[in-house]
């Protein structure tokens, strides 16, 4: 079955974007998009990983009540302020699972923020219509090498066999 | 032979003898010659020399079968398409180690770099040397060197290609005064579109997908895709065929595949492989099944220069600066898109992120082979395997010598800040603060490391009491079980895998055909 986001851990995941993100993230109201698109990643990863990524997740939910400063409220229920400082405090942290932890989901939140259209033209990064570009020019100025790559591909040149005479030393 | 249209290698219509798991919707039984485990570097160009000499050969591949057509530039899709768990795979140990590997008709091929080169004859020498492998020198080897380069149409780029980064790689190189090579590639005239870990959109890199495994076709080869093996069936000690089922894309099993050989190649990988004969119940006299798993280790800089590099207009990798190939470091300039650089290549986060990837189209983004000491292994939790791999002090250090190495090269280049790949010294803003880098002080735990290249699980040798498979690849202990990829490896050989993987899985394949009325009766 394919993985969908709870409703909690979708308010999770949009307050640690809001959090880990640049701030772009939140300026041009990408939460949500960030957190369907991590969807896909997490939905893609392998299942033994994916539990431990979602109990991670819900440790990081809870473990947030005890913060004084928190005022008892889990991760997802942080304002951005609070929840940036919640997330320093892992990315921070000496315990190393915590450390691993916030590394890790910055890293499936970041991807999907930086896959954003908006972000990529933000960053002017437009990298299919360069390769449509060299695409096009790659087959109308070397097409005939490109054909007779084809045709060496599928042209006969079986190795040789003993009876042939022409076995190297290497063979065995 | 089978026509094989045009459209099938550039356009992505699936070929007449490829099935998918559209096809075995019912549980099925097949037969064959042999039955390969493995579509990548080493299954491929084993089918593609079995089906021309003349045997019944089917291919099992896990993951789909993609043409040119389907590769884009949305990378995050392609990893989710094109790469084991998603791109989520790690070695464990401190650091842990991310390692990817290609589940798709073509294997690795397809989200390789497209490196192409023989194994250094120092290797091979220490091979024959150390392991036995007396037929495995350069002068032996160079005949199947010579057909795979053939094949896959190794060249050196066209000069039009090569994009900023690259040529900025290379002045820096110059003016330092280290070796610096044209990378060898397999590509028909590749336009440079930096894509290459997403699948070849040009259809300019001669992956698997586009040259062994048409051939393989072309010559009768049938190729199943979608196809999870699990086990490979025995008789005694001889191998019999496998047992698998049809995967859909969730991973959700369906109908069973079982498939009856005369002769049985695993080409899974350096990590799979040993997974699959452990499920099999083959275990290696050597106790080294699994064992002796090297990664050659990588880190990566991100150069920050104050002109346009946009390094995703030109090729990937373009040159390689062998200056330190001795020390067992290659330091390369290998773009990367946005989101994986923003995502998993910088240890940075919120708004000081969002500043430093506003500088993207002025980055040029470059790493390391590493040639490692550092020995892993495999576990098997629930049959599935586990790496774990800890990257030793000696490793290590060396890895922090390369970085300050090609932040040398980097600075003399032009560049103007340079950020790294581990914690402690903060980002670099001219060669003098390389001086402040200490390889005893850095804490290895804290290093950013990933590899592509996972080798010698499956190691070859003379001696079954220190090998898994002679030097034809063959299994000790098991009767016409064949290995045929990089799990072969005596040792790390220094450079990119893909062509000795080939040519080891050229000359096995000529081992069994020299040998078919044996391993046929």
């Amino acid at each position: 079955m394919k993985y969908q986001h709870s409703p909690r851990m979708r308010r999770i995941l949009r307050a640690l974007a809001g959090a880990c993100c640049p701030p772009q993230a939140i300026e041009l109201d990408l939460l949500d998009d960030i957190v369907d698109h991590a969807e896909l990643t997490i939905g893609a990863i392998p299942a033994p990983v994916r539990a431990a990524l979602i109990a991670g997740l819900r440790s990081y939910d809870l473990a947030a009540m005890a913060v004084p400063r928190n005022r008892g409220r889990r991760a997802g229920d942080l304002d951005p302020e609070r929840s940036l400082a919640y997330f320093e405090s892992w990315w921070r942290s000496p315990v190393g699972l915590q450390r691993e932890f916030a590394k890790g989901i910055k890293g499936i939140l970041c991807l999907s923020h930086f896959e954003m259209p908006a972000i990529r033209d933000r960053l002017d990064y437009h990298p299919q219509a360069w390769i449509d570009k060299v695409k096009r020019y790659r087959l109308t100025t070397y097409s005939e090498d490109i054909e007779r790559q084809y045709r060496s591909i599928l042209a006969r040149d079986p190795l040789p066999m003993p009876d042939d005479g022409a076995l190297h030393e290497g063979a065995s | 032979m089978v026509a094989l249209p045009k459209e099938a290698l550039h356009a992505g219509r699936i070929p007449d003898n490829v099935f998918t798991r559209d096809d075995v919707r019912r549980d099925t039984e097949l037969r064959c010659d042999v039955v390969i485990v493995g579509s990548g570097a080493g299954g491929a160009t084993a089918a593609a020399e079995l089906a021309e000499g003349g045997l019944d050969v089917i291919v099992l591949e896990e993951g789909r079968y993609y043409g040119t057509r389907d590769f884009t530039a949305d990378a995050s899709a392609m990893i989710r398409a094109l790469y084991r768990g998603g791109g989520a795979t790690a070695a464990l140990g401190s650091p842990p180690i991310m390692f990817q590997e290609g589940i798709a008709v073509g294997g690795s091929t397809v989200i390789n770099g497209g490196m192409s080169w023989r194994t250094p004859e120092d290797i091979l020498d220490r091979w024959v040397r150390e392991d036995g492998l007396t037929n495995h020198g350069a002068k032996d080897m160079e005949f199947y060197f010579d057909r795979v380069e053939r094949r896959i149409h190794v060249r050196e780029q066209d000069p039009e290609s090569i994009g900023r980064d690259n040529a900025l790689l290379k002045e820096g190189a110059d003016k330092k005064g280290w070796l610096i090579f044209s990378n060898l590639r397999n590509q028909v005239h590749c336009p440079g579109s930096n894509n290459c870990a997403f699948g070849c959109p040009t259809g300019a890199k001669q992956s698997a997908l586009v040259s062994y495994i048409p051939r393989a076709l072309h010559f009768g080869a049938r190729v199943y895709s979608d196809i999870r093996v699990s086990k490979i069936s025995f008789d005694g000690k001889r191998a019999t065929g496998v047992l698998g089922r049809v995967v859909d894309e969730d991973g959700r099993r369906g109908a069973k595949v079982t498939v009856r050989a005369s002769i049985v190649v695993a080409a899974c990988g350096a990590i799979h492989t040993p997974a699959l004969l452990h499920r099999s119940g083959v275990r290696s006299p050597s106790g080294r099944l699994g064992r002796d798993l090297s990664m050659h280790p990588n880190v990566k800089v991100v150069a920050i220069f104050d002109e346009q590099v946009r390094g995703y207009e030109g090729v990937h990798q373009a040159y390689q600066v062998r200056e330190f190939h001795e020390q067992g470091l290659v330091f390369a300039a290998v773009n990367m898109p946005p989101s994986i650089i923003g995502g998993v290549g910088m240890p940075h986060y919120g708004a000081e992120l969002g500043e430093l990837m506003d500088d993207y189209n002025r980055m040029v983004i470059a790493g390391m082979l590493c040639e490692d000491t550092s020995l892993g292994r495999l576990r098997m939790v629930g049959g599935h395997p586990v790496a774990t791999y800890q990257l030793n002090d000696y490793d290590a250090q060396k890895l922090v010598k390369g970085t300050k190495l090609l932040c040398e090269l980097l600075f003399e280049a032009g560049a103007q800040k340079i950020l790294l790949p581990f914690s402690g010294p903060g980002d670099l803003h001219s060669a003098d603060d390389i001086k402040t880098i200490d390889p005893q002080q850095i804490d290895k735990r804290t290093m950013e490391v990933l590899t592509v290249h996972m080798m010698g699980t499956a190691r070859m040798g003379s001696d079954p009491n220190r090998a898994v498979t002679d030097q034809n690849g063959a299994v000790y202990d098991a009767d016409r079980l064949f290995i045929c990829d990089a799990g072969l490896f005596p040792t790390p050989i220094g450079v990119n895998p893909m062509e000795t993987i080939q040519a080891l899985a050229t000359r096995n394949a000529h081992h069994i055909l020299i040998d078919q009325e044996r391993y046929l009766s």
